[in-house]
């Protein structure tokens, strides 16, 4: 019993950690969503804020440098969306697979120029938060009392958003927004200033998530480190059917999922590593698949 | 009584490409007037409001609101200025409630919270004032059409409008609900609002407004006061538009029945009556005109000759073949061919070449393809043949449908069809947007193929284009035939009362 409860209690804990990522990027992506606007350029990214989250805290020896860095890599990459697909009216899918593509040979091509020399690549992290008394509490003190700020971050971030959309008047103006955009043009709503914000906001969080991967998760940048978390996080919104809490549900699965896959790994189960390797990702194609006829992904109008 | 003036344009001009939507429009709104726009479709009344709410820009005139001239640049500014408008289509967001409808876009007394208890009492107060029904904690998808339109009222009202418009608001209306909001708007006006009336229904038009401004293409023909006109004045000046041009028309010789309807009826997924009992007979060599004001069942009959929307009874019969239960395809093949009004939506795939439009009904067949590989050389050769046949002005046959002016599309649409030698024809709205050089090639096409023995259903709200084209003009009230007439003995005025559904 001991080490099955053991190991209960790592998983939910690894879980919470696993969830972090996704939850950042699928928040941001959230707002986009509630907007009208679809992000699939949360990979890319995500990917950015990794590599340029990781860079910072490298080249400073700060993570918090990192994770400025990342912020503002990550505003710059909202701006560009934003001004693609709401002022240029570009099709958001192809500005999405432009960011994701650009995301991926850019920060490829940095981490081989600017790593090569370096000896040093292992950059300092973001170290867990224990905190005092709570911590020691069975069961709950290592699953939720333990981890780095960055994962109590992301909470408040959910109640922030949770709190912004339903309690503010932006909040409903901006989720009048995403249902019918010409009607709230009629009443006078700047529709592409709240657009232009809402995507911004989500290019900062998502390459936040993204920088949690090299800052907290992994001391180190790797090519495609992300892995498809963007992806899973724009499931876990449509999962989470544009509900916060939905979403922030939807994530935890998924985070689950990859938590599950790391333990078979470690513990040594005898099936092969790569069919581990794929659990949250086929996680996360069932879910959708589930829901795929139930749900709507959303109608986009001008 | 001399009221006020609270709004006045002058010169208002608005150009589209190949439109004059307004041609230097003049009016007055005094205050606590209820003032009727009244025109038919494309008569530019849409377009006027539009201007006035801040949509679109006019390139000339001026527009003075309460003695100041203003530029009303966005509806935010009409908003800030007391101008508000209901659109046909309305303004609500159907997943929010009605109070969060009403105030969307409104700063909050304490923001940036979202503050609806004290908004609540000031949004319950308008709604009791005017003795409406509505759960302010409903979603708007889940309330009726009229009460929908009756949050649109309160929405403008809390904004402290002055001045509201109403786009053709009784178009969604049942007669009941319009009887309320008749009642509604006259107790706006007693409280000293101004109200703009949007409609082409002369009878509601006499109920309602104090004062009258009939548009034409573009142009105010006229502002009268509701004393001192008579229905039969207001249709005259809607639809009497100068005739331009006097149309050969040699006597018909009708031949055997080609297109028969007994006693045809639709009825709508909600239960609505869309068409009620139409009978009619179309023979070989004879125009036989539809007229009536848009939305009167015209566009439901074309589909359901077409095959496109199913009847619910009766009989539909071509060549004395029933057609109910054949598809599009059949129908065609039976020798129908059918002239959409909507000529980009239905009659044409305007991201095609003219060529690849010309084709469509043909492009499987020899010689334009040969096992399923089109043979270029002979489609450009064919395309050239209706080019000219049709004279169609372009460049060439593969320049994009979308490119040429709204005339050439439909000499396109025609070509494509006429070229496949129909035996029955149903135009809906064949000129509708053209100019008069585009209008008398249409009618002259019509008219030839008349000669050639075709049967033709002519469906248009340009009373003018049916009375001049028809051998024998049906009239369309409310999804019904209220009469057939002769149109060369018969007054317009009597015809314009059949289309208000006066007399019959």
């Amino acid at each position: 019993m001991g080490i099955n409860e053991s190991l209960v209690i790592t998983w939910a804990m690894m879980s919470v950690r696993m969830t972090t990522p996704i939850l950042f990027a699928a928040l941001g992506g959230l707002l986009t969503s509630r907007t009208g606007v679809f992000n699939l350029a949360l990979e890319g990214m995500m990917l950015s804020g990794a590599f340029f989250g990781y860079y910072g805290a490298l080249t400073s020896g700060s993570p918090w440098m990192g994770l400025l860095v990342a912020l503002l890599i990550g505003i710059l990459l909202g701006l560009l969306f934003a001004y693609f697909s709401v002022t240029l009216n570009v099709n958001q899918v192809i500005t999405s697979i432009g960011i994701n593509t650009v995301a991926l040979g850019l920060t490829s091509y940095f981490s081989r120029v600017l790593l090569t020399d370096s000896d040093v690549i292992v950059a300092p992290t973001f170290k867990d938060i224990v905190i005092p008394g709570l911590s020691d509490l069975p069961i709950i003190g290592p699953i939720v009392f333990s981890h780095s700020i960055l994962v109590y971050l992301s909470i408040l971030i959910l109640i922030i958003v949770n709190w912004f959309l339903f309690k503010t008047t932006n909040g409903l103006n901006l989720r009048a927004i995403g249902e019918d955009a010409t009607a709230c043009k009629t009443v006078g709503i700047n529709v592409a200033l709240y657009r232009y914000l809402a995507i911004i906001a989500c290019g900062a969080l998502a390459s936040i998530g993204g920088a949690y991967i090299t800052t907290v998760a992994v001391n180190r940048f790797l090519e495609n480190i992300v892995e498809g978390r963007g992806w899973i996080a724009f499931a876990a919104i449509i999962f989470g059917r544009n509900m916060p809490l939905g979403v922030f549900g939807a994530c935890l699965l998924f985070g689950a999922a990859t938590a599950l896959q790391m333990l078979l790994q470690v513990q040594g189960f005898k099936i092969p590593y790569r069919f581990a390797l794929m659990i949250p990702y086929v996680v996360t194609m069932l879910t959708i698949a589930l829901i795929a006829k139930k749900e709507q992904i959303g109608k986009v109008d001008a | 009584m001399q009221k006020e003036c609270l709004l006045e344009t002058r010169n208002i001009t608005k150009k589209f490409p190949g439109v004059l939507a307004n041609d230097k429009i003049c009016i007055e709104i005094k205050k606590g007037e209820i003032h009727t726009l009244l025109g038919e479709n494309g008569a530019g009344k849409s377009t006027l409001m539009n201007i006035l709410y801040g949509l679109y820009q006019p390139q000339e005139g001026q527009i003075f609101f309460d003695g100041r001239e203003v530029k009303i640049e966005s509806p935010h500014k009409a908003l800030e200025l007391g101008i508000g408008m209901i659109h046909q289509h309305f303004m609500l967001i159907p997943n929010l409630t009605v109070l969060e409808n009403v105030i969307l876009g409104l700063p909050s007394a304490k923001p940036p919270l979202l503050e609806l208890d004290k908004v609540r009492s000031d949004v319950k107060a308008i709604f009791d004032k005017y003795k409406f029904e509505v759960d302010l904690d409903a979603k708007v998808r889940d309330i009726s059409v009229g009460a929908q339109q009756r949050v649109e009222i309160v929405k403008a009202l809390y904004r402290k409008v002055q001045l509201l418009i109403l786009d053709e608001p009784t178009a969604v209306l049942t007669p009941q609900e319009s009887t309320e909001l008749f009642k509604i708007l006259r107790s706006l006006k007693e409280d000293g609002n101004s109200i703009i009336f949007i409609s082409h229904k002369i009878e509601e038009v006499m109920e309602i407004s104090d004062r009258i401004t009939i548009l034409r293409d573009g142009k105010v023909v006229k502002t009268v006061m509701k004393t001192e006109t008579t229905r039969e004045d207001l249709a005259r000046l809607m639809v009497g538009r100068p005739i331009a041009m006097k149309l050969e028309k040699p006597e018909a010789k009708p031949g055997e029945v080609l297109l028969e309807l007994i006693d045809v009826n639709m009825i709508d997924a909600k239960g609505k009556q869309l068409l009620s009992d139409i009978s009619l007979q179309v023979r070989a060599g004879e125009i036989v005109g539809v007229a009536g004001v848009d939305g009167n069942g015209q566009d439901e009959l074309a589909f359901a000759l077409s095959g496109l929307r199913k009847i619910s009874s009766g009989s539909i019969k071509i060549k004395g073949q029933e057609i109910k239960e054949k598809n599009p395809k059949e129908i065609i093949n039976m020798g129908l061919s059918h002239i959409p009004a909507d000529r980009i939506k239905h009659g044409m795939v305007k991201e095609f070449t003219i060529a690849e439009n010309l084709i469509v009904h043909k492009h499987n067949q020899k010689p334009i393809s040969n096992w399923g590989v089109l043979n270029l050389r002979n489609i450009a050769y064919y395309a050239k043949k209706l080019i000219s046949g049709y004279d169609i002005r372009t460049p060439g046959p593969s320049v994009l449908a979308a490119n040429l002016s709204g005339g050439n599309q439909q000499k396109v649409v025609l070509a494509k069809e006429f070229d496949r030698t129909p035996e029955i024809l149903v135009v809906v709205q064949p000129t509708r947007g053209l100019d008069i050089g585009a209008r008398e090639y249409v009618h002259e096409e019509l008219l030839r193929q008349r000669r050639r023995g075709v049967a033709i259903l002519l469906i248009s709200t340009d009373l003018e284009e049916v009375r001049a084209l028809s051998d024998r003009l049906a009239v369309m009230y409310k999804g019904t035939i209220v009469g057939i007439v002769d149109p060369a003995d018969t007054k317009v005025e009597k015809i314009g009362l059949m289309m208000a559904g006066i007399a019959s």
